[in-house]
């Protein structure tokens, strides 16, 4: 049997059910499938932001599996549609250990209006919607 | 190093053989989901697919058409420890010799 053979037989071998032992603490959680695109929620539960993508550091020798530092949000939407990868410099950082949750929503124990990413927000309020009369309050 | 780039990445044995791509990234959250979440493996297959709602890794079987054809459409993936990963580059990543495939079902507790 040459060697693509036995390449293509190993591949469609079913894969070694995982351990259950394995690990022995903690919660296993998929990129995919459990943080890109969710819905970010402050402390108060106002919608932030979504997940574009997540910042981890580089595996080293000595320091391991690579861990989560930031989840990251920008536009995304010219690298999904034209491909490639949004500057570094452009992303908006959310440090991990402002995240008190994850489930259905990744929930913050910080406010929105101590983050970057929600800049835009805050200066429309300020020099736009402040100016309209009636925009200083809250409409009921 | 940013997700999204190691997200499609060929991966290749360390015969220098491709054996698929990365399509997704698995996270150890530690428990009480206080502290940084580690890389815990990297989740290789045949096509960039989307998972679907996490049904192709809770080991579901019903209904059955449907569990069957996600599961082809996932058929041949595996999960490799981050442990048995040698080398990460841009163009692709290296499984050490021996790697050991697991099964991309999350345990169920993780589900």
């Amino acid at each position: 049997m040459n060697a693509a053979r036995r390449r293509e037989r190993a591949r469609r071998r079913p894969a070694a059910p995982y351990p259950l032992d394995e690990p022995s603490t903690g919660r296993l959680l998929d990129a995919r499938l459990h943080l890109l695109d969710r819905q970010v929620l402050d402390v108060d539960g106002t919608p932030v932001t979504v997940v574009d993508d997540v910042e981890l550091t580089d595996p080293g020798p000595d320091d391991g599996a690579p861990r989560v530092v930031a989840l990251l949000s920008g536009s995304v939407l010219n690298t999904r549609l034209l491909g490639g990868h949004q500057p570094g410099a452009r992303w908006y950082r959310i440090p991990w250990s402002a995240v008190r949750r994850v489930g259905v929503t990744l929930e913050l124990e910080v406010r929105g209006e101590e983050l970057d990413v929600t800049w835009t927000e805050r200066w429309l309020r300020d020099h736009l919607i402040a100016r309209i009369p009636g925009g200083r309050h809250d409409p009921r | 190093m940013i997700l999204g780039e190691l997200l499609g990445t060929p991966v290749h044995d360390a015969a220098g053989h491709r054996v698929g791509l990365v399509v997704d990234v698995r996270f150890l959250l530690p428990s009480g989901e206080r502290g940084p979440a580690r890389v815990h493996g990297v989740l290789v297959g045949d096509r960039r697919r989307v998972p679907f709602l996490g049904f192709e890794r809770s080991g579901a079987r019903s209904p059955w058409p449907v569990a069957q054809w996600l599961r082809r459409g996932n058929a041949g993936a595996f999960l490799v420890r981050w442990a048995d990963v040698v080398e990460v580059r841009p163009d692709r990543v290296v499984l050490a010799r021996g790697a050991r495939r697991w099964s991309t079902d999350l345990p169920e507790r993780s589900a």
